[in-house]
């Protein structure tokens, strides 16, 4: 087991510094991290219009309102390709110290030169929400890493058009993105005129078919979701914030997948809504902690880390059990619990029993239970009380066996003293 | 007066310790500045920094931060594991002040 421990040391510990250190994957994390207001704002206003009690969904479609109240998710989470175009981009030229607000312009320019609109019989010119939404979010993630690099590497280079001395700085600084927006706006251009010549039209549509579906088909496969979330446990188990390096990865899909879900296109319930809907089971380790064991340590930590796990912040239970490196929490913390409480929740889903998740986006530190109440989904709130003692007997074998050890040790420091 | 800043993932569990802390700091009456924020919201630029605490969770990256902040004369070190998870505060503060001294 030692050597066992050491040697996936060896191996996650370096991969998941790269996977985090990644520029690329760092700025489409913190770009999705920053819209999470975006999104969060869109879901608000998605549960109020969907609320299930039909009294009130009534009074709304009687009073002409729904369309009214639902105009703040179709603006935001409607067009979350568009808001991610830009943040990305900024999030990394930001953390290369660049020109980051005008390299999300550029982005936003590029992304909206491959996004193809229409002319309708009035010569208007229109653009359909539909690749600019969920459907266009991996168009959106990679032309904003591309112009990002494209921005960085001409600002290095001082490809720049110079000003004479007595410019004022201000006017410099507007010529400043020239280059950059020049030579995006011609590389994609060129994408736009290619991919329009091909049977997919649209670079948008290739993608889409051969990128983003398959990825959705992973990541939102019963199996995909499952290795992901034990992936999670695994790196948390060495101490490493799993979220941190799985989500950099995972978190275009599973966001992607809930925004997919709201939009009536896909019917896959694994997404970050479920998984912030099954939780860490903080909870029920710190009841294990407080009730049932004996040690001071533990007891004392069951204390410290109430408060804490209420928001679903696992960090004081992680390291001051601690569940890093420890043998016995192996099996309940990477294993059987994420699995049996995943499947426990995907059973409520599948069986019917349990109403689908909107893929509205509620925040991760709303404790259990009101969780289930703000998504408007009472059953979903029964079924996240049930999970409580559900993982509280699974945690509990292990809980004891280790408290045993430490009530051991603490004995024979009292009588050594 | 020293500056401290403590950062992990998403500045949730940081911010917990970073109270614990302040509370210590106020006992024992001594003049320190303890901040905590997400790892990517910190920017030396806007804050000032003697030494950088990094959350146990992220220690796994303690090479990159320090390669990042060291040259600019931050000292970036990761909080023990076990204060952390008891949020011993006062600890904490003693062993950062130790290390500017």
């Amino acid at each position: 087991m030692d050597k066992l421990t050491k040697a996936l040391e060896k191996v996650l510990m370096p991969i998941s510094a790269k996977i985090s250190g990644n520029k690329s994957l760092q700025a489409v994390a913190k770009g999705f991290i920053s819209i999470l207001t975006v999104t969060l704002v869109g879901s608000i206003f998605y549960l109020i219009g969907n609320f299930p009690v039909p009294a009130w969904t009534n009074f709304l479609t009687n009073a002409g309102l729904t369309n009214y109240i639902l105009i703040p998710y179709n603006v935001t989470i409607g067009l979350l390709a568009v808001y991610t175009a830009f943040t990305i981009s900024y999030a990394y030229v930001t953390a290369e110290k660049g020109d980051a607000f005008s390299a999300g312009i550029v982005s936003l320019i590029s992304f909206f030169i491959v996004t193809p609109f229409v002319t309708n019989e009035n010569g208007e010119l229109l653009y359909n929400f539909n690749w600019l939404g969920s459907k266009g979010l991996f168009v959106a993630i990679i032309v904003a890493v591309i112009v990002a690099k494209i921005c960085v590497f001409i600002e290095k280079k001082g490809w720049t058009i110079k000003m004479p001395e007595g410019v004022p700085p201000y006017v410099g600084k507007a010529f400043a993105c020239l280059a950059p927006g020049f030579v995006c706006s011609l590389l994609f251009g060129i994408v736009a005129y290619v991919f329009a010549l091909t049977s997919f039209g649209s670079v948008h549509q290739f993608i889409f078919n051969y990128l983003q579906i398959p990825l959705y088909a992973l990541g939102g496969s019963l199996i995909g979701y499952l290795l992901g979330q034990v992936l999670i446990q695994l790196l948390w188990w060495f101490g490493i914030h799993g979220f941190n390096v799985v989500g950099s990865v995972m978190m275009p899909i599973w966001l992607g997948i809930d925004a997919a879900r709201l939009a009536g296109e896909s019917s896959s319930p694994f997404g970050m809504s479920m998984m912030t809907a099954v939780g860490q089971s903080t909870v029920s380790v710190v009841i294990v902690l407080m009730f049932f064991c004996k040690s001071k340590q533990l007891k004392q930590l069951g204390k410290v880390a109430a408060p804490a796990a209420v928001f679903n912040i696992g960090e004081p239970v992680v390291f001051g059990v601690p569940n890093v490196l420890n043998p016995y929490m192996f099996i309940p913390t990477v294993i059987l619990v994420p699995l049996v409480t995943n499947l426990f929740f995907y059973f409520g889903f599948a069986s019917g029993i349990v109403p689908p998740l909107s893929g509205a986006q509620v925040s991760m530190q709303v404790p259990v239970v009101l969780y289930g109440l703000v998504q408007g989904n009472w059953i979903l709130a029964l079924w996240q009380l049930l999970a409580i003692p559900l993982a509280v007997v699974l945690f509990m074998p292990f809980y004891k066996m280790y408290d045993k050890t430490l009530v051991d040790r603490e004995q024979e420091t009292e009588s050594g003293e | 007066m020293k500056n401290i800043t403590l950062i992990c993932a998403m500045g949730m569990s940081t911010s917990m310790l970073m109270k614990k802390m302040q509370e210590a700091a106020k006992v024992k009456q001594l003049d320190v500045n303890i901040a905590a924020m997400a790892e990517s919201s910190f920017d030396p630029g806007k804050m000032q920094t003697d030494i950088l605490l990094l959350g146990p969770q992220i220690s796994f990256r303690l090479d990159e931060i320090k390669r990042k902040y060291e040259p600019m004369g931050i000292k970036v070190v990761s909080v023990n594991m076990a204060d952390y998870g008891m949020m011993r505060g006062d600890k904490v503060l003693e062993d950062a002040l130790a290390l500017l001294n």
